[in-house]
């Protein structure tokens, strides 16, 4: 009966397919080869039945499996340790992988939440080295209060940032440690961005 | 033949990387130093990075001029003492050396993770000495640290907590003696034949 399977152009490359699935569910997968293997007499429809179900059986167990495969999103806990950068639990902006580095092993990025109280501005864009202090990359959005926001994701390890606000003035972080700059004398505020 | 690799570099087709740059002279200037940092093998990131930091501070253009051509140098030397260097290496190690760590502690940060990114210890030193740290004694506990094992995870604390202390009144030293004294306590002994420094008394 197997052999009969193998030579079903529908259900070989299934079954082939469901053989090199990792070690995930073996009693799903056995069911998914045992489906494959029922007699070929039947009815029309019947005989598109259990392809059917397999293979949509097989489809739910290869999302289920790569979703499990996934790196799982690091839960965010940098923080600069002031009431201006807060932590928090966004999505990165961009795919969190993990590189070695050490003996540990760090995500590449960790989402970080900027905040600075500006009320009567009209715009404010962060900038930092994590954007090439390009004061058009990273706007930040009004919030409410008089507080602007930003959420952006960072390799961890430190960061130099400032606020720009209404396109001109340069404002460090009042709540973060300063960074000194002997090359234009205006420093800007510090970030080191911690993994959990 | 400058100009090309400079245009090749810079990513032919791609917009081009000096487009934020509003005045004249300090677009000629600044493609100056890029073409300077094409021909010594460097990346051209930080220096376009550096040109928009000083346009935002609202720099002079030589003024931004003499900061490229010093960063230029900085990253030169990063890159001599490292050997190889990663982009963020050469960046990292460029601030260290602004910040007044010897190129000297750069390649010893190198001999300890020879096949790993050091970018990040290099910002830990960095903050530390930043905070106030004499650069030798922040080189030697980073290192001792290394040495130990001491994950990044356990670096990046350190230069986080040190940079509070200092911020709520502690002395620097102080606040890296207690840090450096609780981690230690967490961590494995440096392994044998190892180049150990000697902990301080």
């Amino acid at each position: 009966m197997r052999d009969e399977v193998m030579h079903d152009p529908v259900l070989r490359p299934l079954v082939e397919t469901a053989r090199q699935l990792p070690d995930r569910n073996p009693a799903l997968v056995a069911r998914i080869l045992a489906a494959t293997a029922t007699p070929v007499r039947r009815p029309w429809w019947q005989r598109w039945t259990v392809p059917a179900f397999a293979m949509a059986t097989l489809a739910a167990t290869i999302m289920v499996w790569r979703r499990e495969a996934a790196t799982p999103m690091v839960p965010a806990v940098a923080t600069s340790g002031t009431d201006s950068v807060q932590p928090t639990r966004v999505a990165p902006a961009s795919p969190v992988a993990p590189v070695a580095s050490g003996d540990g092993v760090l995500p590449a990025t960790v989402p970080v939440r900027f905040a600075f109280d500006a009320a009567a501005a009209t715009t404010v864009h962060l900038v930092g080295d994590f954007n090439g202090w390009d004061a058009t990359a990273t706007p930040m959005q009004r919030a409410g209060d008089g507080r602007w926001v930003s959420d952006v994701a960072l390799a961890p390890g430190r960061h130099v940032y400032a606020f720009v606000v209404d396109g001109t003035q340069w404002l460090t972080d009042p709540h973060a440690p300063r960074a000194s700059d002997d090359d234009f004398g205006q420093g800007g505020s510090v970030l080191m961005v911690r993994v959990p | 033949m400058i100009t090309l690799l400079l245009a090749l570099t810079m990513g032919t087709g791609q917009p081009d990387p000096l487009l934020g740059v509003r005045d004249p002279q300090l677009r000629t200037l600044a493609q100056t130093e890029l073409r300077a940092a094409v021909q010594k093998g460097l990346p051209t990131a930080p220096l376009i990075a550096k040109t928009l930091e000083g346009q935002l501070k609202q720099a002079p253009a030589p003024r931004i001029a003499m900061a490229l051509k010093a960063l230029t140098a900085r990253m030169e030397l990063v890159k001599t003492k490292l050997g190889s260097a990663t982009e963020p290496e050469l960046v990292a190690g460029a601030d260290a050396l602004a910040a007044g760590v010897s190129p000297d502690a750069l390649a010893a940060l190198r001999r300890m993770w020879p096949e790993r990114s050091i970018a990040l210890p290099i910002g830990v030193l960095t903050e530390l000495v930043t905070r106030g740290v004499e650069p030798k004694l922040a080189t030697r506990e980073v290192i001792n640290l290394l040495n130990r094992r001491a994950t990044p995870q356990q670096l990046i604390q350190l230069g986080y907590d040190v940079s509070n202390d200092v911020r709520r009144g502690q002395g620097a030293h102080a606040a890296l003696d207690v840090r450096v004294r609780g981690l230690m306590g967490s961590l494995l002994p440096a392994p044998a034949g190892s180049t150990a420094i000697p902990a301080r008394p």
